[in-house]
């Protein structure tokens, strides 16, 4: 089919983002599984009474017909599929939601790309459901890792990066530090720790729950509550690092998650409950601490 | 390259900047004005000149006005308990042409947009803040639109406001007027459902 071909096309897509156009339209930077990332115009989409207000909202999952144009794509029709209203209702899941379609926006345009087309989708349903924050964080810590193991950079947990050599840490041991390195991509041994200067610290419990969200097949696989609010944190730092290292992008709806996520409250342990519940190591795969 | 005087070029290159003007638009209005009475033209340059020179936000509600404090504010007749929090003052007109609102109201200059890096600190927060300590407002009307944008800037907003004890409420959502039902989105009707009322 050529490129301007005029016989419209379908895709289901989830809307990333919009911004305005002219008066009364909209662009749509879709994320489909099929088309990839490209964007479409949603003509008359601003006017209260437009078929295209309530499906050019970000965060929508729709069945788009997109007529090919010039210069930009266009939306002639659109059925909603999954509207996701209710993280437009909590701030938290707002800036969690907003934070993972940033992160889909720096793929390159018109590369098809399933997995991730299903990766957002399932992220994005969990926190829609997400009643409380426990399940809102394990949706947005659960993206993020296996969004950097379907790029390639799932971090190597329980041995040395460096130098292959296994890092032990007794199974009830959860609160030893362990060095990180979001640049070599894994943790670092004793003997390698200086490779990195800017490498991280972080407790075995948030590098053993980062081995375990990079192979969790959902967010709900993954009990984010055994975690310490320390251990949490941890966590997001390795993650967040590895993301800024290997994207080399600053993403601006992060800086508006990190203050919504230290003024939402926690419903974690607190970093010296003894309660903390370690995650199994006998359950892990052999690689992890 | 299309040729046109200098003057007559310069007032093309001016007018392609209002927004939804084209080369085309701005040829036919560049010509309009060419072809108009002096005292017309000159009109509309004073106008121009004057809406810079003189209209500014109101130090109390931000809205666009050529004095210190709006005529709102300063309308005795209006209902001080009531506080009416728009976008913009674009916003705030549409609403003021209702005739149905007789409070007063609160200017953001925009809503929060966390992919743009449009946050709280952007937004005349901290002034609504101020006015609803200094000011006896009993009910804050969060009245953004019913966009993803405008709900996380209600959001922020009803967290910021419920522990002061204030009423925070929000316009209904529902079927626009002269709407056909049949042709309404899911999440349209979904809102109605939601904020039906008594008959």
């Amino acid at each position: 089919m050529s490129r301007f071909s005029s016989v419209p096309y379908p895709a289901r897509a989830i809307v990333l983002r919009t911004r305005n156009l002219g008066e009364k339209d909209r662009i749509m930077t879709l994320l489909s599984a099929e088309a990839g990332k490209f964007s479409a115009v949603a003509r008359g989409a601003r006017a209260p009474k437009s078929k295209l207000a309530a499906v050019s909202q970000p965060f929508t999952l729709a069945r788009f017909l997109v007529t090919r144009g010039r210069s930009l794509d266009i939306a002639t029709q659109a059925e909603v599929e999954r509207a996701h209203t209710h993280i437009a209702g909590d701030l938290l899941h707002t800036a969690w939601a907003a934070y993972l379609c940033e992160l889909c926006d720096i793929v390159p345009e018109r590369q098809p790309d399933e997995a991730l087309f299903e990766l957002l989708r399932v992220a994005l349903e969990a926190l829609d459901q997400a009643g409380e924050r426990d399940q809102a964080d394990a949706a947005g810590l659960w993206f993020e890792a296996r969004f950097l193991a379907l790029l390639g950079y799932a971090p190597t947990i329980g041995r040395c990066v460096a130098c292959g050599e296994k890092i032990v840490v007794p199974p009830n041991d959860d609160s030893r530090r362990i060095a990180f390195s979001p640049s070599l991509g894994g943790t670092l041994c004793a003997a390698c720790q200086s490779r990195d200067p800017q490498r991280l610290t972080a407790p075995a419990q948030s590098l053993r729950a980062l081995h375990s969200l990079s192979r969790a097949a959902s967010p709900e696989a993954f009990d984010v509550s055994s975690l310490t609010t320390l251990a949490r944190r941890e966590l997001r730092a390795c993650l967040h690092r590895s993301l800024v290292v290997h994207l080399e992008v600053r993403l601006r709806s992060r800086k508006f998650l990190d203050e919504v996520l230290s003024a939402a409250p926690c419903a974690s342990l607190p970093a010296a409950a003894p309660a903390a519940v370690p995650l199994a190591a006998t359950s892990a795969p052999p690689d992890a601490l | 390259m299309l040729y046109y005087a200098r003057p007559l070029a310069q007032l093309l290159e001016q007018l392609e900047k209002l927004p939804t003007v084209g080369p085309k638009t701005a040829q036919r209005l560049a010509f309009h004005i060419l072809r108009a009475p002096r005292e017309d033209t000159e009109a509309l340059a004073q106008a121009v000149r004057d809406v810079r020179d003189k209209i500014k936000p109101c130090t109390r509600c931000g809205n666009f006005t050529d004095q210190e404090i709006c005529d709102i504010c300063l309308d005795p007749r209006r209902d001080t308990s009531l506080l009416c929090v728009v976008g913009e003052p674009l916003d705030l007109m549409q609403i003021e042409n209702s005739n149905e609102f007789r409070g007063r109201y609160h200017v953001l200059g925009g809503v929060m947009n966390p992919i743009e890096g449009i946050g709280p600190e952007q937004l005349n927060i901290n002034a609504l803040m101020k006015r609803l300590s200094e000011e006896n407002v009993g009910e804050v009307i969060l009245a953004v639109s019913p966009t993803v944008e405008g709900e996380t800037t209600a959001n922020y907003l009803a967290n910021l406001l419920r522990p002061r004890g204030l009423r925070v409420t929000q316009l209904a959502r529902g079927l626009p007027f002269g709407g056909d039902l049949g042709y309404a989105d899911q999440m349209t009707i979904a809102g109605a459902m939601r904020g039906r009322r008594d008959f």
